[in-house]
C-alpha cells in the first residue's frame, strides 16, 4: 500500500483505547445514536466491498482525524483511508459481486467524547471467479470501535480489526442434538396481546442477544457477562454442551453463568446472531434469533460452519432492564429431515 | 414462479409506527428510530417468512405491498401477494424450525417514496448430519413504503447475486 503507514500488528494487541474509552464518564445515547451508529457500520461493508467513490465512500465513514487499524497496517486521514479502501484492506481484489464483510452482533455503549461498540466479522468469498455458491473466508474476528459525533453525523473516530483467537482451547466441533419440542409458528403480531414496544426497547432487547454471544465466546467475568442477559430465574433449553450430553437444560442465573466458565479471552467469537425478530407479548416481548456457530480458520484448519439454527426467546422487562426469561434453541432442520425422524419415530413405536 | 426455483425472498406482519417524522427540505421525510427498526423488522420477516413458509407463505408475501414486486437473479418479475405466496410455498425443505437465510448490513436511507435500503444476504445450507454450505449470496437492494398497515417492500432487487451452487430448494 503506497501511502499507507505499514504497523504490523501481532494478535495480541493492545485494547486500551476501548476500554479506557468505555470506563470514563458516559453520556447516554438517544435510540436515534444508537441507529446512526449502526448504519454507519451496515455503510462499512457496501463501502469496502464496492470500493465506492473511489475509496472515498469508505474514508467519509470516518472523522477526519479518523483510523483504521488492521493485520496488515493502519490507516489515518481520509487520504490513507481512501487509498486503504482502493487498495483492499486484506487483498487488492475487489469482490466479484461487491459482497464479502458480513458484520454481525453489533453492540454499542456510551463513551468518553462519544461511543464505543464492537461488532463481529466473518469474511465470505462470493461467487468468486464464476464459482457457484460461496466459502467461508479464512478471516474473521471483532472490530472494536469509538464512534464520534461530528457536524456531519456519527462517524469513525477509530476502528481495530482483531482476528479471533482464543486462549484456551478450542471447543469441540463434533455434532449435538437438538432438543425435540418443535419450534412453534410464529404468532402475527397482531395477535401477541402486547403493547407497543419504543425504539429504545427493540435496541435494548436486540443488544441482549448480541451481549449474550459476547459473553458465551469470551466467558468474561467468569461467565457473568453471559449470565447477566437472563432474569435470577430465566430458563435456557437446548442441545447438550458436550457430544453425547445430556440436553441442556438450566435455571437460574448462576446455571446459567456455568455454561460460559471458559476464559477464551476477548478475540474469541464464533456465535453469529442475525435475523432477531421481535414482538411484543404479554410479558414484554418475544423474539426468535437466527445462529451460525462459526469456527473460524486456525492453522490448517479452514473456516467452516459447526451448526445453525435459531433461538426463541421471551423477553421481560426489569427494574435493571430488559432481560431474557425463557431461551430455546433449535438445531436447523428441512422439512425432509423433520418427515423422516417422523416416520422413524412412527416405526419404532410399539404396534397398536 | 416456477417450483424449485432459487428464490430468495422474505413476508411481513407490521407494527404500527409511531413518532413524529419531521419533513427536512427536498421532499424527503427524515425516518424516525422506530421507522429504521421497522424497515429492518420487515427485511428480517421475509426470511422468517421464506424459510418457515409460514402462513402458507402468506408470512412472506405480506412483507411487500399488494402490488410488490421481487426480481430475482433468475426469475425477472414477481409480482402481486399471490405469486410471491406461491415462491414461498415452493421452498419444500421450509418449515418452523428450518433457518437458511442469513443477512447483515442492513442500509437504510429516506427516499421520496419513503426508504430505500440494501442489505446484504448469504443462504446457508446448515442442517444437522450434513456438511454445510453457502449456496448463494449477494445483495438484495429495496424500495419501502409506509402503508396504513406499516412499512412493506414495494421492490426488492436481487440482481446482485452469485450463481447458486446447485438448483432446486
Amino acid at each position: 500500500m503506497k501511502t499507507l503507514r505499514i504497523v504490523l500488528l501481532g494478535l495480541a494487541l493492545p485494547l486500551v483505547p476501548y476500554q479506557l474509552l468505555r470506563a470514563q464518564a458516559p453520556a447516554a445515547l438517544t435510540a436515534r445514536d444508537r441507529i446512526e451508529i449502526n448504519q454507519l457500520a451496515a455503510r462499512y461493508a457496501f463501502a469496502l466491498d464496492t470500493r465506492a467513490n473511489d475509496g472515498i465512500a469508505f474514508a467519509e465513514l470516518f472523522a477526519p482525524d479518523g483510523e483504521f487499524v488492521g493485520v496488515r497496517g493502519s490507516a489515518k486521514g481520509r487520504d490513507q483511508l481512501a487509498e486503504l479502501a482502493r487498495s483492499g484492506i486484506i487483498t487488492a481484489k475487489k469482490p466479484d459481486v461487491g459482497v464479502s464483510h458480513f458484520g454481525m452482533n453489533h453492540v454499542i455503549e456510551p463513551a468518553a467524547g462519544g461511543a464505543v461498540g464492537k461488532e463481529y466479522l466473518v469474511m465470505v468469498d462470493i461467487a468468486e471467479g464464476g464459482k457457484p455458491g460461496g466459502d467461508f473466508s479464512s478471516i474473521g474476528g471483532h472490530y472494536e470501535d469509538a464512534y464520534v459525533k461530528t457536524a456531519t453525523g456519527w462517524r469513525f473516530k477509530r476502528r481495530q480489526f482483531i482476528p479471533m483467537k482464543s486462549v484456551a482451547p478450542l471447543p469441540e466441533s463434533a455434532t449435538v442434538p437438538s432438543i425435540t419440542r418443535p419450534a412453534a409458528a410464529f404468532a402475527p403480531v397482531t395477535a401477541a396481546g402486547g403493547g407497543q414496544l419504543t425504539a429504545d426497547d427493540y435496541l435494548a432487547i436486540r443488544a441482549l442477544a448480541h451481549t449474550y454471544a459476547y459473553g458465551l465466546d469470551t466467558g468474561a467475568g467468569k461467565g457473568s457477562l453471559y449470565a447477566s442477559v437472563f432474569t435470577e430465574d430465566a430458563e435456557f433449553h437446548g442441545p447438550p454442551a458436550v457430544p453425547g450430553g445430556k440436553p441442556f437444560d438450566a435455571k437460574g442465573r448462576e446455571a446459567l453463568r456455568q455454561f460460559a466458565l471458559v476464559d477464551r479471552g476477548s478475540a474469541y467469537v464464533r456465535h453469529f446472531m442475525t435475523n432477531q425478530l421481535i414482538e411484543p407479548s404479554p410479558e414484554g416481548a418475544r423474539g426468535k434469533v437466527y445462529l451460525l456457530v462459526i469456527d473460524i480458520a486456525q492453522s490448517n484448519k479452514p473456516t467452516s460452519v459447526n451448526m445453525g439454527g435459531h433461538y426463541e426467546d421471551v423477553y421481560v422487562k426489569t427494574a435493571a432492564g430488559w432481560r431474557i426469561k425463557t431461551r430455546h434453541f433449535f438445531r436447523s432442520k428441512s422439512a425432509q429431515t423433520l418427515k423422516a425422524e417422523a416416520d422413524a419415530a412412527a416405526g419404532a413405536s410399539p404396534a397398536k | 414462479m416456477r417450483k424449485g426455483l432459487t428464490v430468495v425472498v422474505f413476508g411481513v406482519c407490521l407494527f404500527t409506527a409511531t413518532g413524529g417524522a419531521q419533513q427536512p427540505a427536498g421532499g424527503v421525510t427524515e425516518l424516525t428510530p422506530l421507522d429504521y427498526i421497522e424497515i429492518q423488522q420487515l427485511a428480517i420477516r421475509y426470511a422468517y417468512g421464506l424459510d418457515s413458509t409460514a402462513d402458507n407463505g402468506y408470512m412472506y408475501a405480506d412483507v411487500f405491498t399488494s402490488d410488490g414486486e421481487f426480481v430475482g437473479r433468475q426469475v425477472p418479475l414477481t409480482q402481486g401477494r399471490e405469486a410471491l405466496a406461491r415462491v414461498a410455498r415452493s421452498v419444500r425443505k421450509g418449515n418452523p424450525m428450518y433457518v437458511r437465510h442469513f443477512i447483515a448490513n442492513h442500509e437504510i436511507h429516506p427516499s421520496p417514496e419513503g426508504a430505500t435500503g440494501k442489505v446484504y444476504l448469504m443462504v446457508v445450507d446448515v442442517e444437522e448430519g450434513q456438511p454445510s454450505s453457502i449456496y448463494i449470496g449477494g445483495r438484495y437492494e429495496d424500495v419501502y413504503v409506509k402503508t396504513p398497515q406499516g412499512w412493506r417492500i414495494k421492490r426488492r432487487d436481487a440482481r446482485n447475486m452469485g450463481t447458486p451452487r446447485n438448483p432446486g430448494l
